[in-house]
């Protein structure tokens, strides 16, 4: 048994060790995971949908969603909304994020810190936006803008990027810090792109964690990557979501519940190339015994310096 | 920054053979999109290697998404549930 296997079972097993009661730990819904998360919706708190899977769905999509937001609390999640822009954010996609959100009844609902288009141009994904006060100010005005139309503020999420984008003149971390300022969003923590950031940038990720508000991170994604190699000898690490969740990034949930003392949401994002439920689900376990141990170590510093 | 910063950088992302324009001349191709000496600057220290390896993991997913390749089904399941 290693040590992650042992961290497992010390935490399903101590009162001691388990994660705060409020905490809840799910995957994203994904056609090929179906049968599994309706198998096992005992070891699976919530369940995060991709919102514009929904857009345009059938009539009998939209009940079956509305069947599965019955068995088990749904997040909404938006991968082409593109907030961190210059541009306002498109009034039309808002407003089929505020009917899906309005028909689920989602606990929270949330979009990337990205820019997706610009001008008539589709970029096809998440790109990163240069790191300016304008496009703080931007991402905010857009945020709100969200907010208004939909009825909820988004939790908003650091994306990862093989580039640094150009033109910015200030760290990510501090770039997001200002949005959440700004724009009053919580912060949904990637972990795996801060590590995968960490690994192409040469940032020290428990210093990226450090200098957010704890206050402000209401829920994590875990999920997996690989290295890529370009023309030359160089290589970078890719967040692909199509492999298991590496050590360090559970080292990272660890660090994050000694920081964090409110109840997080942890959802384990993996959109291919999938393993049998059953490695899902000890991954998920993993997640809970890092946070635990985390929280853990917490009240023991608290606890010794009264 | 400017909107026509942003586009310029979505068509770096997005057209090939702009981009070998552009990496082979960054500040004339840069300038031909009327693009300021400060924006010109930045894009002269662009990150060629993430540049290139993000153009091409964009065009991924926008090849994945073209190929409708999410199975939209999946409700099948939870009707049967």
């Amino acid at each position: 048994m290693g040590e992650a296997d042992v961290a497992v079972v010390e935490a399903n097993g101590s009162d001691r060790l388990t994660a705060d009661a409020s905490d809840r730990f799910g995957l994203t819904w994904q056609p090929a995971l179906a049968a599994g998360i309706l198998a096992n919706l005992d070891r699976i708190d919530v369940v995060e949908v991709i919102a514009e899977e929904q857009f345009g769905a059938s009539s009998r999509a939209t009940r079956a969603l509305e069947t599965l937001a019955k068995h088990v609390p749904l997040l909404v999640h938006g991968v082409a909304l593109g907030p961190a822009s210059t541009a306002p954010v498109d009034a039309f996609r808002l407003e089929k994020l505020a009917r899906l959100v309005d028909r689920v009844e989602p606990a929270f609902w949330s979009e990337h810190l990205a820019c997706v288009r610009a001008g008539d141009i589709e970029i096809g994904h998440l790109a990163a936006a240069p790191r300016t006060e304008a496009t703080i100010d931007a991402t905010a005005a857009n945020l709100s803008r969200a907010a208004a139309l939909v009825g909820a503020r988004p939790m908003v999420e650091n994306i990862s990027t093989l580039m640094e984008p150009p033109a910015s003149d200030r760290s990510e971390v501090e770039w997001i810090s200002s949005v959440i300022a700004a724009s009053g969003c919580d912060l949904l923590l990637d972990l795996h792109n801060v590590h995968a950031n960490s690994l192409n940038f040469g940032f020290d990720p428990l210093d990226y964690l450090d200098r957010l508000d704890p206050e402000r991170i209401g829920a994590i994604h875990l999920a997996g990557g690989c290295w890529i190699n370009t023309a030359g000898d160089e290589q970078r690490y890719l967040d692909d979501h199509l492999h298991d969740v590496p050590d360090p990034v559970y080292d990272l949930l660890a660090e994050v519940g000694a920081r964090v003392r409110r109840p997080l949401t942890v959802i384990l994002e993996r959109d291919g190339r999938f393993p049998p439920m059953s490695d899902l689900l000890w991954q998920l376990d993993r997640a809970r015994a890092a946070l635990a141990q985390g929280r853990l170590r917490a009240d023991r510093v608290g606890a010794s310096a009264k | 920054m400017r909107p026509e910063f942003e586009t310029f950088l979505a068509r770096l992302y997005t057209d090939a053979p702009l981009r070998a324009r552009f990496l082979a001349a960054p500040r004339e191709e840069a300038e031909r999109h009327g693009l300021t000496v400060v924006e010109c600057a930045a894009l002269e220290r662009i990150d060629r290697v993430g540049l290139e390896l993000s153009a091409r993991s964009f065009a991924h997913k926008r090849a994945l998404k073209a190929s409708g390749r999410r199975a939209r089904s999946w409700w099948k399941y939870l009707l049967r549930y």
